[in-house]
């Protein structure tokens, strides 16, 4: 990782899908290399098209992004392939590959057309198969796969792409609560090492405990960024989501201790069930 | 092969094919060896691997295992190239007339596919361009319809014999256009296997995967267009090759392209060589259309397959 720079900037980004109504709107946000940045907010909110132009598969009809040195749409997508590893919110492939074969799709950026794999990659494939606790699966067709093992698969596919900056789209959807805890955790780990990482995410509450910075986003607009509990406040999240929310420190005692936890309350005048005795 | 070569209307032994191979043994059967049969096997076996390669790269492309050759228009569009070159008296004035207009048919309905699903908006939706090739293959059966209405009888027949597909018309010339495509188009599709396997994950993977998925979704069209192409305008419309040989290997091999392409040439050619022999000696002296093989063998083979398969996971 001895790239001058792997962290996005997004300045003044402005995208549309039709001209009258803008999908993002105004938003300035940098992304730094070693941090773990959360995209929350609403559905429709534009996250997902916020991870579109980091990814340069949208163009910003105003302002600029940026990943290292230059823009994103100037990078050729092989090259940005070496730097950037994306984990997709789900995929639907037409054919089942095995595990292996599609950890070993990570090397691709690294390897010429008719290219056979080296030992370095194979040494890729392999510690990423074993970070993701993959090795008695390698051999396994993805189909016969439960959700969190594909999902453990796709992100040793970005791992094996050995890049210096991770993106992951809504990676815990559908996922039980220890897959989406070993998740988050292995986002840490990326971040530890040096990764440049975002996260799109409906859990904010575990991104307020795993992100370093939380960028809530609503209507298309930037509300706040920064620390979780600098931008996760119970009256800020109760209109965003427009419910009432209060804010819990996370009673943990590890390193969330204290990590603001959304709330959300019951409605006066919604309809009840007998009271917990 | 040997066999391909050796079983005919006339009795062949090994031996004579082998004599007649060195440039030996009585002129009869060195005619019918190298002339006939030897190009008819060759052809057979060029066209099946041309088809299996093209199936295999458009079931990737398309994410849908059913496409194939067909399902772009391919064969429609070149069926309408030849039979219009039929009618139209062209076939009698030169040999290449029923290639060539075969091959621009195929090559002007591709392009009006991809024009129509340019025109929607979303050429690279494989939803669209599915639907577009289906709608203009649809349109193309029916213009040769319209075509063959106002033929007379001998066109008609003639042209009724190539839609059914058949080897029996092969020479040197014809093998050696098809060996060419092979060569050149397969080399293209052997090359992109890793860009295949990512596009068979959907686009957005592959192009977080480094693949420029403009230039590779071309480079496979145009491939894959050129090999049917080449293989319908040699010996007319043949079905089921280019579905079935890549599923029998998936089934076998798994469904890493690395793998799946060259085998699915390897099956293609197989599949194509036993349907063609069977096709000339199951009812000999007369032929059956190999079409008609080609589906009796390798619907009951596929569905085993497939059913074991089904019973084991």
């Amino acid at each position: 990782m001895t790239a001058p720079s792997h962290d996005w900037q997004l300045t003044a980004v402005s995208y549309g899908y039709s001209a009258e109504r803008l999908a993002v709107r105004d938003v300035s946000l940098a992304m730094r290399a070693g941090t773990l940045t959360a995209l929350v907010g609403p559905n429709g909110a534009g996250k997902s098209t916020v991870l579109a132009l980091l990814l340069g598969h949208l163009v910003p009809t105003a302002g600029s992004v940026t990943f290292g040195s230059r823009e994103v749409s100037a990078w050729p997508r092989r090259a940005l392939a070496r730097q950037v590893g994306v984990v997709p919110q789900h995929e639907t492939p037409a054919f089942a590959l095995t595990v292996r074969e599609v950890v070993a799709m990570g090397r691709y950026p690294h390897l010429g057309l008719l290219a056979a794999e080296q030992d370095d990659d194979r040494a890729a494939i392999e510690r990423a198969l074993a970070r993701c606790n993959l090795l008695t699966l390698r051999d396994r067709p993805m189909d016969a796969l439960s959700g969190g093992e594909q999902q453990r698969a796709r992100l040793a596919r970005a791992m094996a792409q050995e890049p210096a900056a991770y993106v992951l789209d809504e990676p815990t959807a559908g996922l039980d609560c220890a897959h989406e805890m070993a998740l988050f955790e292995h986002a840490r780990t990326l971040c530890a090492g040096g990764a440049t990482v975002v996260l799109v995410t409906h859990h904010v509450n575990l991104a307020a405990r795993y992100a370093d910075r939380v960028a809530l986003l609503s209507a298309g607009s930037l509300l706040a960024a920064g620390p979780p509990r600098d931008v996760l406040t119970a009256e800020r999240c109760s209109g965003v989501f427009q419910w009432p929310i209060t804010i819990h420190p996370h009673p943990g005692a590890g390193h969330d201790a204290g990590a603001p936890q959304l709330v959300p309350l019951a409605r006066s005048g919604a309809p009840t069930r007998a009271s917990l005795s | 092969m040997i066999v391909g070569v050796r079983v005919g209307a006339v009795g062949m032994t090994t031996m004579d094919v082998l004599a007649a191979l060195a440039g030996r043994g009585d002129a009869t059967s060195r005619t019918i060896i190298v002339g006939l049969r030897l190009p008819r096997v060759a052809q057979a076996a060029l066209a099946g691997a041309a088809l299996a390669l093209s199936g295999a790269t458009l079931q990737a492309l398309f994410r849908n295992p059913l496409a194939d050759p067909y399902t772009l228009g391919v064969s429609s569009g070149a069926s309408v190239g030849a039979v219009a070159a039929i009618t139209l008296g062209l076939a009698q004035r030169s040999v290449y007339a029923v290639p060539a207009c075969a091959l621009a048919g195929a090559l002007l309905t591709v392009a009006v596919v991809l024009r129509l699903a340019a025109m929607a908006g979303r050429t690279f939706d494989t939803k669209v361009l599915l639907l577009a090739g289906v709608i203009v293959g649809t349109f193309c059966h029916a213009l040769v319809m319209l075509v063959l209405s106002f033929s007379d009888v001998e066109s008609f027949r003639s042209a009724i014999f190539w839609m059914m597909g058949s080897h029996a018309g092969a020479g040197w010339t014809s093998v050696t256009a098809l060996g060419l495509t092979l060569v050149v188009g397969g080399a293209a599709v052997v090359a992109m296997a890793r860009p295949l396997n990512a596009l068979a994950l959907g686009e957005r993977t592959a192009s977080s995967l480094g693949v420029n998925v403009r230039v590779a979704t071309w480079t496979a069209i145009v491939a894959s267009a050129s090999l049917a192409a080449a293989s319908v305008a040699a010996s007319g419309v043949i079905a089921f090759v280019g579905l079935v040989a890549p599923h029998l290997v998936r089934l076998r091999c798994g469904n890493d392209y690395r793998t799946l392409l060259p085998f699915s040439a390897l099956a293609g050619a197989t599949l194509m060589v036993v349907a063609d022999t069977t096709a000339r000696v199951a009812f000999a002296p007369s032929e059956l259309p190999i079409g008609v093989v080609t589906a009796l063998i390798g619907v009951p083979l596929f569905l085993h397959l497939l059913l074991r398969r089904g019973a084991r996971a």
